[in-house]
């Protein structure tokens, strides 16, 4: 073999010591191993840097010795050594979150609750987004929008574990969760699983809460005494806000009449005649939303029951419903039902006369703001708590000398107001004989401890807010958190902590920061001209202008 | 950086001295107009038009800024005045900055000029959310610098105009739609979150949304520092030719 070919098979061989230099880095990169093919694949790369050196000495040694290839080498070793750097700096700032959301609503963003919910997390979390990648369905948007909120969870915590599946290409997957809707969000842990079919941050954190948990925690709302609507009524005194964010929350909403209470504990299903559920006295709580007619004593007898076996009640007055004037058959009488424990909403309407904690325009709307180490009010926003309408609630201790409980006011009038107790003469100065000095509590939390009954040792918690309209549909004094009230929170707190689920969290529904504006065809028509032609036409007769100067 | 500050002026005479300049922000104006008063419908929110356009308005400057920074090395080199630039006692890397700088201010021109769509959308009666609109230019800025950077290192890479467009465009198309295209949404390998996480347009996306997130900051000053780095090798290597 002469020379000449010895020298073209070298140079055969120099070609291949680039791509086989390549070909190894992603083999090593992708497998991560030093294994076999790598290993061949570095002896070939040896043989041809050796055959290619020994057979063309010369031009090798012309190479390395000019300046462009000196410059060429540095400059690659400067370009890999910026990726390097750069590469660092973004894998070290993935671990980092530092997030600013400008939106004035903070849209963006999840709410510290949501937050404190994910740094509890324990176990990890499974979650499966079902989407439809159909355009034509409108899948894609729906589907970022979770990307983008589950982006902001997993930013908090690495114990999600998120998974998207397209429903096209895995129909068996969809199957086998039952999937109904797209696009779906499935969370599971253990053999807990819960499906949401939004992206919304209420769903998803009641989702991860319910599935850490294996109880159930239930509101019952007693009818059968003409109480306020839990479905959304026209004059505004319905419950139906209350009864939404119980269910935003994690709880499971239903009514219940005493009626079909039967003394072992065990109820009908109002929903469901046929099936009878069981009232749990640790995790059940009952609402009496504003009766308007009288619990009897048998009825009375089956509330005592639940609530001495450590039962918990929330009791929403409406201090008009228990007025002297008020026909028998319309009247609230759950003071007897109070008595037991010595509690009543006493008679008459607070008057609230510092300018700086009530209504500019009415005496009777209050803006209180809760101050205590009751459980209750743990965690409250900063903002007032607007309550219409009020009376005292009162506790007389007995003077038996046995456990009488824990009476803890939570809402109170300044030292400025008092109580009209003449409703009728509302708008009659203070009458020292009649009425009481403030200041007033308009709102109270009860607890006692009960005998140990079985493995359960619960206390009874109670809670009695004077008037029932800082839990309705009401506008400006109702439940909306839309109002600036606190009242949302103060509600949800108040349930938590009666059912004994203090660490739940309470998020407050996202507000919306749309503002929309009607734009008719001329103004229409004006902006596109005016954007599509104006400011081109502008900017190029400007640099006509130059042009003929410059000419 | 006194050198860059006269290279930067040197390049915005030039640009305003051309034609060129004016007809490629008067096109990005007509597009972007466009888009605009497409997403005008009888109940806009001014928001929401915004927001829809500050995410493609990134897709049309994407050409723009393939265009605009083309010239700045491959006309030095096509007339010879690059051997000038490279006797005279200035760094490669005040030469690459300069340039890049004098194309980011001429695009602070065209971005002021889009102020327009703020006023005219206020007098119409739309109330602004300003958190999203200070985040969403600040994100349009950066993106189209990446655009403007990997042109300059294009312009740097041939002495055509054209070429370096082509190579430009299609560098700055491999990026934007790297994840999106290659990569399937439920694939998850370092392959695919690599290919996802280059792409320049989902980085885009929080800033449109009114978040200021420092990653996505980072992501796009790193691809930009790093076309920069490249540029300035290559000039280097030119320099040693």
């Amino acid at each position: 073999m002469n020379r000449a070919v010895l020298r073209q098979i070298g140079s055969w061989a120099g070609f291949l010591i680039v791509p086989l230099l390549i070909a190894g880095a992603i083999y090593f990169v992708t497998y991560g191993k030093f294994d076999l093919p790598l290993i061949i694949d570095l002896l070939i790369l040896a043989v041809a840097a050796i055959l290619y050196a020994s057979t063309n000495p010369l031009t090798l040694r012309n190479q390395l010795g000019t300046q462009i290839l000196g410059s060429s080498l540095s400059a690659i070793v400067v370009c890999i050594a910026a990726v390097g750097i750069i590469v660092l700096v973004n894998i070290l700032m993935q671990r980092v979150t530092v997030r600013t959301d400008l939106t004035t609503t903070q849209q963006f963003s999840v709410s510290n609750a949501t937050i404190e919910v994910l740094k509890k997390l324990k176990e990890p979390v499974k979650v499966t987004v079902f989407y439809t990648s159909d355009p034509n369905s409108g899948g894609d948007s729906a589907r970022l929008q979770i990307e983008d909120r589950l982006k902001e969870y997993t930013s908090r915590t690495d114990k999600l574990n998120v998974t998207y599946i397209d429903a096209n290409t895995d129909p068996a997957k969809v199957r086998q969760y039952n999937i109904t809707a797209l696009p779906t969000t499935v969370f599971e842990q253990s053999k807990q699983r819960e499906m949401v079919t939004s992206s919304d941050e209420q769903e998803f954190t009641r989702a991860i809460l319910r599935v850490q948990s294996n109880i159930q925690r239930r509101v019952f709302f007693i009818t059968g005494h003409n109480e306020r609507p839990i479905q959304l009524g026209s004059n505004g005194d319905s419950l139906s806000q209350a009864v939404q964010a119980l269910k935003d929350n994690n709880y499971l909403v239903d009514t219940l009449n005493l009626f079909n209470f039967s003394t072992s504990g065990t109820i009908t299903n109002t929903t469901n005649p046929n099936e009878a559920i069981t009232l749990n006295p640790a995790t059940d709580v009952l609402v009496f939303g504003a009766p308007r007619g009288p619990i009897n004593e048998t009825e009375k007898q089956k509330a005592l029951t639940f609530l001495k076996q450590g039962g918990k009640a929330l009791f929403l007055e409406d201090p008009l419903a228990s007025m002297s004037t008020v026909p028998v058959e319309r009247r609230d009488n759950v003071n007897d039902l109070l008595k037991e424990w010595n509690l009543k909403f006493s008679a008459g309407i607070a008057i609230e006369q510092d300018p700086q904690r009530r209504s500019s325009s009415n005496p009777t709307i209050f803006l209180t703001q809760a101050s205590g180490s009751s459980g209750v009010l743990r965690n409250l926003p900063d903002i007032p708590i607007v309550i219409a309408q009020a009376t005292q609630v009162e506790n007389t201790p007995s003077s038996s000398g046995s456990d009488t409980g824990t009476f803890t006011p939570l809402l109170q009038t300044s030292v400025n107001s008092y109580l009209k107790t003449d409703i009728q003469n509302i708008g009659q100065s203070f009458d020292q004989s009649k009425d009481v000095r403030g200041p007033i509590t308009i709102a109270a939390s009860f607890e006692i401890a009960t005998p140990i009954t079985g493995t359960q040792n619960l206390n009874t918690r109670l809670v009695l807010v004077s008037n029932y309209l800082f839990a309705s549909d009401q506008p400006n004094v109702g439940l909306d958190p839309a109002s600036g009230s606190g009242n949302y929170f103060f509600f949800l707190n108040t349930i938590n902590w009666l059912s004994e689920s203090s660490d739940s969290v309470v998020i407050a529904p996202r507000q919306t920061n749309s503002h929309p504006f009607a734009i008719n065809q001329g103004q229409g028509s004006f902006l596109f001209w005016s954007t599509f032609l104006g400011l081109p036409a502008l900017v190029l007769f400007v640099g006509i202008t130059v042009w003929w100067r410059r000419r | 950086m006194k050198n860059t500050y006269y290279i930067l002026q040197r390049e915005l005479y030039a640009y305003f001295a051309s034609p060129i300049a004016y007809v490629i922000m008067g096109f990005f104006l007509a597009f972007s107009g466009v888009l605009f008063s497409g997403y005008l419908s009888p109940t806009s929110d001014a928001n929401t038009v915004m927001r829809q356009w500050f995410s493609v308005s990134g897709f049309v400057m994407l050409f723009i800024g393939a265009l605009l920074p083309t010239r700045l090395i491959a006309e030095e080199q096509r007339t010879g005045t690059l051997e000038l630039l490279f006797t005279s006692p200035v760094r490669d890397w005040e030469v690459v900055l300069g340039k890049f700088l004098a194309t980011v201010a001429l695009f602070l021109l065209l971005v002021v000029l889009t102020f327009y769509y703020l006023v005219a959308l206020i007098v119409l009666g739309g109330q602004f959310d300003w958190g999203p609109i200070l985040t969403g230019y600040v994100g349009l800025i950066l993106l189209c610098s990446v655009f403007f950077a990997i042109g300059l290192m294009a312009s740097a890479f041939t002495q055509s105009q054209a070429v370096a467009a082509v190579i430009s465009i299609i560098l700055s198309l491999f990026l934007w739609i790297a994840g999106p295209l290659f990569v399937r949404q439920s694939e998850d390998n370092w392959w695919a979150n690599t290919l996802n996480f280059l792409s320049l347009q989902p980085h885009i996306d929080s800033f449109s949304k009114g978040v200021f997130d420092l990653r996505d900051i980072v992501f796009y000053l790193s691809i930009i520092t790093l076309f920069l780095v490249i540029t300035t090798q290559v000039l280097k290597v030119r320099r040693a030719d």
